[in-house]
């Protein structure tokens, strides 16, 4: 039966859309801000001069900084709940039993550096998220390295 | 008559059949297929692609084709272009033990 010839057919066996499409870079770049934000908003100093002028670009600062930080932890949660429920699939747990547990640790700490300014959760989020990178393009296989904009 | 394999790219029909499975093609009539044979059919809206899955179904000489993964983004198959007609099926496929 092996000697025989035979005429060989590619089929797919394909997920639905555009699958491949997908990179964890998104999440990356919007927890990149969120730790900015935050190192930021600890290290804005309390106006030397008291005035009506002074506490009000003050709190306008630390307005924006807070703002942008809410912004982009929900961004980052968004792509990170993309990305474990549309990429990544069950076959995926048997190469990263840990694959659970990380975005879920990951999702928690969105929420947590939304309602902190914690510069340790901040960097947690990162190290979360730099897990995220390796296990995805372990999946891909391809090296691609960790790489951070800021 | 010269045999015919059929391999499958993706991961649709995971855990039974992971990427790169290999089958041969049997030719069948459409009367002789059976819920739960795995089937090599047409695409309905790629002319250019022909696709491995599961006969979950019949009614009125089509068929509902699903895939193997519980993912349920895992698998392109009747949930998204529903039934095919019974025209669509190319043949069963019969896994080749490795």
């Amino acid at each position: 039966m092996e000697d025989t010839p035979f005429t060989l057919i590619e089929a797919s066996a394909h997920c639905d859309g555009p699958c491949g499409v997908y990179d964890p870079a998104s999440a990356r770049v919007a927890g990149e801000a969120v730790q900015s934000m935050t190192k930021k908003m600890l290290a804005l100093e309390y106006p030397q001069v008291f005035s009506s002028e002074s506490m009000a670009s003050y709190l306008n600062t630390m307005s924006r900084y807070a703002a942008i930080k809410e912004e982009e932890a929900q961004k980052c949660k968004k792509e990170l709940l993309v990305l474990w429920t549309d990429f990544f699939k069950p076959m995926h747990l048997e190469a990263h039993p840990e694959l659970h547990d990380t975005f879920w640790q990951a999702a928690k700490l969105c929420s947590a550096c939304k309602v902190e300014v914690s510069a340790q959760h901040a960097q947690e989020l990162m190290d979360a998220i730099e897990s995220i990178h390796n296990m995805f393009w372990s999946i891909k296989g391809r090296e691609v390295p960790w790489i951070r904009a800021s | 008559m010269s045999l015919v394999r059929v391999q499958i790219s993706g991961d649709s029909m995971w855990p039974t059949f992971p990427n790169g499975s290999q089958f041969e093609l049997i030719d069948c009539t459409f009367d002789e297929l059976n819920l739960g044979d795995v089937v090599l059919a047409q695409h309905p809206f790629h002319s250019d692609v022909q696709m491995v899955k599961r006969i979950q179904s019949f009614s009125n000489r089509t068929v509902f084709l699903v895939g193997d993964n519980p993912d349920p983004l895992a698998s392109e198959d009747s949930h998204n272009f529903g039934a095919i007609n019974e025209e669509a099926i190319l043949g069963r496929c019969e896994p080749i033990q490795a």
